[in-house]
């Protein structure tokens, strides 16, 4: 009995703890939602209001047309997805390779793979700033995409590679057999069972373009600049700061990441932890 | 023939954007180069190393990494493996909790820099409402303008984005702590700091090698998050070593000496790894000669 009470006492303590710290966590967020609801006059007002007077959504109507956001928005968009498909395709076929066949060079381009994955990305900034001005890409979509492709590839092909390898061949000896040739077996066979990692991969690629700031802030101006770069230049000016337009777009901008990683959150936790938790 | 054909598109892709930059860096940093060639790059030997190295806003942003490292690690970690053992109790809709601990982690580092700037606004912010409200101080802090202050508000921005990220990882390996040695050292008597020092946390260290290591590395690389609250000010106190790559190579245009700069960080990074591979590794195996 007194096992019992105390077993009991233990998951109330902890529901309590969890939801204070998860509570304190998204504090601070649930502020910055209130910031982009309330008047301008009333957000600069000191002390602060805890609670807004007055509730308006009108700066997530007036973002899109009082400065040039439209326009990131749809940049970021176009560049993301772009990404997300051409850095799936090329990884696919990569990681199939790696997967299914036995080549001359196989583990050294499989090593060049990993190692590219850690590398930091201010370590080869300045290098790629001239190859993509000799290239004639600066400020262009296809220069952004064609980036970030280049870091989404090591990670999409290496887990790929894993999840392919857990195939097991004896179905596309068959297709083989029937004459299939390698590309439709690829794309009739092993995509439909490779379904989930595909999924986790071009989340990754998608995420990693939408989110991500120092090279889209050296290598853009104006023409390509993507949400996170933009932010700045819609709203903060010298003269006024629309703090309410700024968290709304940035709550805007917040939800593809919080959706994905909130909706995917098993796969995610998977890909996250394997190799570094053992079985 | 075949196997070639499906790598080409990606290695091309990571010829040109990978590994002819990594060679192209460690080539620039020994020359000097201008932004705009005129009359072709100068071979200068290691003067770009030792120019670096004697100045001071380089050597002062190596200890303002340090500082950002140092300060926020420890703090994401015993709030994240605190997390992590309170969540664990928690057996029942769990993923609610782990679904909200994911939002500081999914969001863009921008998003989160913008968040805390205004959180820490000298008059308009939270932060130094709450405190006045609960009178541990008497006026308003410019946080963001004092060096010192400056950098614990981007110490505790940063550990509100990692710490999900700890705990998640630290989460997934209270999985696999076994339950019976658990309970054995519970019949023997171990109160319940024992059982946590002595059972729990020796089976974590793989794990959370694995969150240091991939903690300091995020951490010492991070551009944006700082960036957006401080610009690397006030008076520099900020300004890691990312943020000086930037400078040298962008604003003061000397993209050879940028370069040196970017190196010495990625050896850096590099050394660090193969130190903790090396650790991590070598448990593995006396754990495995052990068996």
């Amino acid at each position: 009995m007194r096992v019992k009470t105390q077993a009991k006492i233990r998951t109330w303590l902890a529901y309590g703890l969890g939801g204070t710290f998860v509570f304190a966590l998204v504090l601070p967020l649930i502020w910055v939602v209130t910031t982009s609801v309330r008047p301008l006059s009333e957000m600069t007002q000191t002390p602060p209001l805890i609670f807004p007077r007055s509730i308006t959504f009108d700066a997530y109507v007036d973002l899109w047309d009082t400065g040039p956001f439209a326009k990131y928005f749809i940049n970021s968009v176009v560049i993301s997805f772009s990404t997300a498909l051409i850095a799936l395709i090329f990884s696919i076929c990569a990681a199939y390779a790696f997967a299914r066949f036995r080549f001359k060079g196989a583990t050294l381009l499989l090593m060049v793979v990993v190692m590219s994955q850690m590398l930091p990305g201010s370590s080869i900034l300045i290098p790629l700033f001239q190859v993509i001005r000799a290239m004639g890409l600066l400020d262009t979509h296809v220069g952004m995409v064609l980036i970030y492709t280049g870091f989404a590839i090591p990670f999409c092909t290496w887990l790929l590679n894993g999840y392919f390898r857990a195939i097991p061949v004896d179905l596309e000896q068959a297709a083989l057999i029937d004459g299939c040739n390698r590309l439709e077996l690829l794309y009739m066979i092993i995509l439909p069972l490779a379904a989930p990692a595909i999924v986790a991969v071009g989340t990754f690629a998608f995420l990693l373009s939408w989110n991500e700031f120092l090279f889209a802030f050296v290598f853009t101006k104006s023409q390509a600049l993507t949400i996170p770069v933009g932010l700045r230049a819609a709203f903060l000016g010298q003269y006024v700061n629309k703090y309410d337009q700024l968290f709304a777009a940035s709550l805007i901008f917040s939800l593809p990441p919080i959706a994905l990683f909130v909706g995917l959150q098993r796969y995610f936790v998977q890909g996250l932890t394997a190799g570094a938790v053992k079985e | 023939m075949t196997p070639y054909y499906f790598l080409l598109p990606a290695m091309l892709v990571l010829a040109v954007i990978i590994l002819y930059p990594v060679v192209s860096n460690l080539i620039m940093s020994v020359y000097k180069v201008k932004l705009f060639r005129g009359a072709g790059d100068e071979f200068i030997g290691m003067t770009n190393y030792a120019k670096l190295l004697g100045s001071r806003t380089f050597v002062n942003s190596i200890w303002s990494s340090v500082r950002f490292t140092v300060y926020s690690l420890p703090v994401a970690f015993v709030l994240g493996l605190g997390m992590a053992l309170i969540f664990n109790e928690i057996k029942k809709y769990r993923p609610v909790f782990t679904g909200f601990l994911l939002v500081p982690w999914a969001i863009a580092p921008v998003v989160t820099g913008y968040m805390w700037r205004w959180l820490f606004h000298d008059t308009f912010g939270l932060v130094n409402y709450a405190l006045l409200s609960l009178g541990i101080i008497d006026a308003n802090i410019p946080w963001l303008a004092q060096p010192d202050t400056a950098v614990g508000a981007v110490v505790v921005a940063n550990v509100w984005r990692f710490m999900p990220y700890i705990t998640i990882m630290l989460l997934a390996g209270l999985q696999g702590v076994s339950t019976e040695l658990y309970e054995a050292a519970h019949v023997d008597g171990a109160n319940i700091f024992e059982r946590f020092f002595h059972v729990t946390l020796p089976q974590l260290k793989h794990v959370i090698g694995v969150v240091f290591l991939f903690a300091t590395i995020w951490m010492v690389n991070d551009f944006a998050l700082i960036f957006i609250m401080t610009e690397g000010g006030p008076a520099k106190a900020t300004q890691v070593v990312p943020i000086t790559v930037y400078r040298i190579a962008f604003e003061h245009l000397r993209l050879g000496k940028g370069a040196a700069a970017a190196l010495i960080l990625l050896l850096f990074l590099l050394s660090m790894s193969m130190l903790f591979i090396r650790v991590l590794f070598r448990e593995q195996r006396k754990k495995a000669d052990a068996s």
